[in-house]
């Protein structure tokens, strides 16, 4: 054989032969002095290269760790969502594929939307108006950036210190502070009243608080109020969301009424679209025309609207004298159909008792009837019905959690906290669990759209859910803290039988299920904070 | 995720992390940025980490993926890295062993700044590997070669090390 090369000599150095060549190397090494020699230069070159490499000359002071995202990678973001805002924009302008949405789709397509509800609308139309007009309009644009800033700065309080952060932010809260006439966003608010009088007509969306509205003047726009007593007795060109300790409605109005009030008076009123009404007191003494469906929470309420499609119905006592061009559905106490009565479509309750129900004879029903009754609430319940109960549920919770960390499994790892993060996560899911249907509220009415919203709410009616399992497991993995093995699954089921007998205990049980669920919000919220800013993972 | 955990192993490898990336991509400016960038990435990804595996090797593996990334986002390493083929075809004199010793008669200092002035495309494997302590199978598959241009590129690295080495000797 003759001898290897130098190249050989590296790889058998760096033990990067197979055991074939190594062999081979070896044989031929142990009668060649010269390849010995050379074998033993390329070592103590190896090793005077790894020396020298682990040396380091200078001392290193250790900076403060960093673990927020630099603020360049924060205006790269914030320029990519507004960006891709106006490429999407652009790009419906320029296809105008309209025409072919279905119309459960339609709040896709901004510019051409019948309704001027969406997400991307208020977007679109924000920069638009900025771009054409300059100033005025950008104040829209801050507004819709200050709730992303905000929640930006929760997510990331390292941050919050940052100048190029703070700085956005004092820009958002100035344009607030500063509204301007010509804005598309009409913002009133006031500590006693605000009339808006009958010769004045508003041509953008308005927002108005204090504590007496009276609005006689017509808005183009939507209306967004709130305070103690309102009454809206004026045209409205788009949406209402009203908000009352007392409510008159005496108008017509062009899109959808949202209504939450203590006592909701609506009179001689059109509505184009449809009704969702949520109140004490629903009273209604003139027929009202609702275009859409009426959708209706209340204690008591008297309701004789003339409806173009369906009436879904809650409350303790109705008394309906309308009519209904589809279904009547009602759930609850009380309800009577009055003379006049007339249901287009079917007739369907579900009521305390039978004498609860009482339907004039004059009142019409089309379609079909079906009642039946809620079956009551009795304590007759046996030991073993209970514990059959309580059982399945734990079953159902533990298949829940154990397919969510199958799903998610850095989920487990995130709630790995000392006790310190455990009491800042716990804040944090504690206003989670606070401001997250608050926030969602707000972007279904206000500027981010309903979608958004109705998302975000879903989202938070699973992550209430899932916050029991996790802070389960947290209770669980808590036991097994010390265990040499790992046992995920017993630690889980173990958690999950601990905080079911815990949440079972009278008086003791509300308490422990309400930090349950602030403490595994907080995890999870936490955990999703740090996925959501996670890039990559290496193995 | 704990804050506190991450934070001692931030001070333990530092060092490390900040040797790597600053023996990579060539510059102590650079690898102060980069060894930041480098434990915000592990920070964030500290939840997906396997506890028993050494953190060591996991924090560097990031650390070279990213100066890799860096370089080649300065769409200099493909360039570097294309000519390997032909390269690898000539053949390897083997008369340059003879000065094999050469390496060894240098301080340590002298060796890192030969190191450090090496062309990317020797620099890279030889940091990688005798400072990360990496096969020649992970070298490749970061850098995006053949398992055996590592040894020809490692190989022709010395060569080039024992070449500068051998000039600074002539100027003392």
């Amino acid at each position: 054989m003759n001898c290897p090369n130098l190249l050989v000599h590296t790889l058998y150095a760096d033990g990067e032969l197979d055991d074939e060549q190594t062999t081979a190397f070896e044989t031929h090494m142990s009668q060649c002095n010269s390849c010995q020699a050379r074998h033993h230069a390329v070592e103590q070159e190896n090793k005077a290269l790894r020396t020298a490499l682990h040396t380091d000359a200078e001392a290193l002071t250790v900076p403060q760790l960093i673990t927020g995202p630099s603020a360049s990678t924060v205006l790269l973001t914030i320029a990519l969502v507004i960006a891709s805002g106006m490429l999407i924009d652009t790009a419906w302008q320029k296809l105008g594929i309209v025409v072919a949405l279905p119309a459960w789709l339609s709040w896709l397509a901004p510019s051409f939307a019948d309704t001027a509800f969406t997400a991307l609308d208020y977007f679109a139309d924000a920069l638009r108006s900025a771009l054409a007009n300059g100033s005025p309009s950008i104040q829209t644009l801050l507004w819709w950036l200050l709730p992303a800033g905000l929640l930006f700065a929760l997510a990331n309080r390292e941050l919050v210190s940052r100048a190029p952060t703070a700085g956005l932010m004092l820009c958002a809260a100035l344009s607030l502070g500063y509204p301007s006439e010509s804005s598309a966003l009409d913002i009133r608010h006031s500590e006693d009243n605000i009339i808006v009088a009958a010769a004045e007509v508003i041509d953008d969306t308005v927002i108005i608080a204090a504590e007496r509205v009276i609005i006689d003047g017509d808005i183009t726009g939507d209306l967004i109020a709130a305070g103690e007593k309102v009454t809206i007795r004026s045209k409205i060109g788009g949406n209402i969301i009203v908000l009352a300790e007392e409510l008159e409605i005496e108008s017509a109005i062009n899109g959808t009424v949202f209504a939450l009030g203590e006592s909701i008076a609506i009179n001689e009123t059109g509505i184009e679209g449809n009704l969702f009404l949520a109140g004490e007191k629903v009273r209604n003494d003139t027929p009202f025309v609702v275009g859409g469906n009426i959708l209706l929470a209340a204690k008591d309420a008297e309701l004789g609207a003339q409806i173009g499609r369906e009436l879904w119905a809650a409350a303790s006592s109705l008394t309906f004298s309308g009519k209904t061009a589809k279904d009547l559905r009602y759930y609850g106490g009380e309800l009577e159909l009055s003379g006049t009565a007339q249901v287009g479509g079917d007739f369907r309750v579900m009521i305390a008792d039978e004498p609860s129900l009482r339907i004039d004879d004059n009142a019409v029903i089309a379609g079909e009837r079906s009642i039946d009754t809620i079956p009551e609430e009795t304590s007759e319940h046996s030991v073993f019905d209970y514990l059959f109960e309580r059982f399945m549920r734990l079953l159902a919770a533990f298949l829940f959690g154990l397919a969510l960390y199958w799903l998610l499994p850095s989920l487990r790892f995130a709630s790995a906290l000392d006790g310190k993060e455990l009491l800042g996560s716990s804040a944090l899911g504690a206003v989670a669990l606070i401001t997250t249907p608050l926030l969602a509220f707000l972007l279904m009415f206000t500027l981010i759209g309903l979608p958004i919203g109705i998302a975000a709410l879903f989202l938070w009616v699973i992550a209430i859910y899932a916050s029991h399992i996790v802070a389960s497991a947290y209770v669980g993995d808590a036991i097994f803290a010390n265990a040499e093995q790992n046992r995920p699954i017993v630690a889980l089921f173990l958690g999950l039988l601990i905080l079911f007998a815990l949440t079972s205990i009278p008086f003791v049980g509300p308490a422990v299920r309400l930090i349950a669920f602030i403490v595994g919000l907080g995890i999870i919220v936490r955990w999703a904070r740090d996925a959501w800013f996670a890039r990559d993972y290496p193995a | 995720m704990n804050k506190a955990a991450f934070n001692a192993q931030y001070r333990t490898h530092y060092h490390q992390v900040f040797g790597l990336c600053r023996r990579m991509l060539g510059s102590t400016q650079d690898a102060e940025d980069a060894t930041q960038e480098v434990f915000m990435k592990g920070y964030r990804s500290y939840a997906h980490y396997r506890q028993h595996r050494p953190f060591g090797p996991w924090i560097k593996s990031i650390a070279s993926n990213y100066c890799i990334d860096l370089l080649r986002r300065r769409k200099r390493l493909a360039a570097v890295f294309s000519d390997i083929d032909t390269e690898s075809e000539e053949p390897i004199d083997s008369a340059l062993a003879t000065e094999d010793a050469l390496i060894n008669a240098h301080d340590t200092h002298t060796i890192n700044e030969a190191v450090v002035a090496l062309p990317e495309k020797y620099r890279l494997p030889i940091v990688m590997a005798y400072y990360s302590d990496a096969s020649y199978e992970d070298i490749a598959g970061k850098l995006g070669i053949k398992k055996n241009h590592v040894g020809v590129l490692l190989l022709r690295a010395r060569q080039q090390l024992r070449h500068v080495l051998h000039s600074t000797i002539a100027e003392i």
